[in-house]
């Protein structure tokens, strides 16, 4: 049976880190990616919606790699962690994949809420990614 | 490529889970696996400390499996998060797993803090998994 992995999706460094490792999960496990850009990041934080470009653009470079795919945009006005969690448990999915900012050197001290949420109520096994260190 | 994969253990349903995913994830990369236990900040006879019978039965597990691995019970009196990334970085390991307890009943609200320290300072990508949840009876 084909397992899913399904990867939380904004345009940012983070969210491009995510997508970029949940392909690779994709591709070694053999697996479905679903792709779930929500929009809002945060209970409160500004809207991180992807263009129909960007998406378009994701959804011809996973088709490319060959990947089984489906890139949603949700439209229900749930949080960003309640949306991933409710696609994860519908899909059935194996791997949530979601993008955390790294920490600066006066940064923050704990994980954003999304995170939080998506890691203890996920019903499988959560990859945290980061972005690849600037300069 | 992943070559390199350091997982947090302690004798725990979570780091069970923790360990065992590891070891899917070694044996699908084909990377080598470091096993940390590290207990609880230098505290060698809480419950996190693993027994030598224990980290035996992880050694030859791996070995078993033929996985290149090491398992290893630091006593540096490091909390855990910091002995796990010491490890991490002395390994130059490219992926971390740990186990996360289930919210409790009561709703849980925060992660545990090794938990958040090792997921907000890793260099690498971080697997967070896990028990299986429990049947009701």
């Amino acid at each position: 049976m084909n397992e899913t992995i399904v990867v939380g999706y904004i345009p940012t460094p983070e969210g491009s880190a995510a997508l970029a490792r949940a392909k690779g999960e994709a591709a070694i496990r053999g697996a479905e990616l679903v792709v779930v850009n929500t929009g809002k990041h945060g209970s409160y934080g500004k809207a991180k919606v992807a263009t129909p470009q960007d998406l378009e653009a994701i959804d011809a470079e996973l088709a490319a790699a060959g990947i089984d795919h489906d890139v949603i945009q949700p439209t229900s006005g749930l949080a960003a962690a309640d949306e991933l969690l409710r696609v994860a448990v519908d899909r059935k999915a194996s791997l949530l994949v979601i993008g955390l900012r790294r920490r600066t050197p006066v940064g923050k001290l704990i994980l954003g809420s999304t995170a939080q949420q998506v890691l203890l109520d996920a019903p499988c096994a959560v990859l945290a990614v980061k972005p690849a260190p600037t300069g | 490529m992943t070559t390199a994969i350091v997982v947090g253990y302690i004798p725990s349903p979570e780091g069970i889970a923790a360990f065992e995913r590891a070891k899917d994830e070694a044996l699908m990369r084909g990377a080598r696996l470091v096993v940390v236990n590290s207990g609880q900040a230098g505290n060698f006879a809480g419950p996190h400390f693993a027994t030598a019978q224990d980290l035996d039965a992880i050694d030859a597990e791996l070995s078993d499996a033929g996985i290149v691995h090491e398992v290893v019970q630091p006593t540096t009196g490091l909390a855990p998060a910091d002995e796990i990334l010491r490890v991490v970085a002395e390994e130059g390991a490219d992926l971390i797993v740990i186990g996360l307890r289930h919210r409790s009943p009561v709703g849980k609200l925060l992660l545990g803090s090794t938990a958040q320290q090792v997921l907000l300072d890793a260099p690498c990508a971080v697997f967070a998994v896990k028990a299986p949840a429990e049947r009701p009876r």
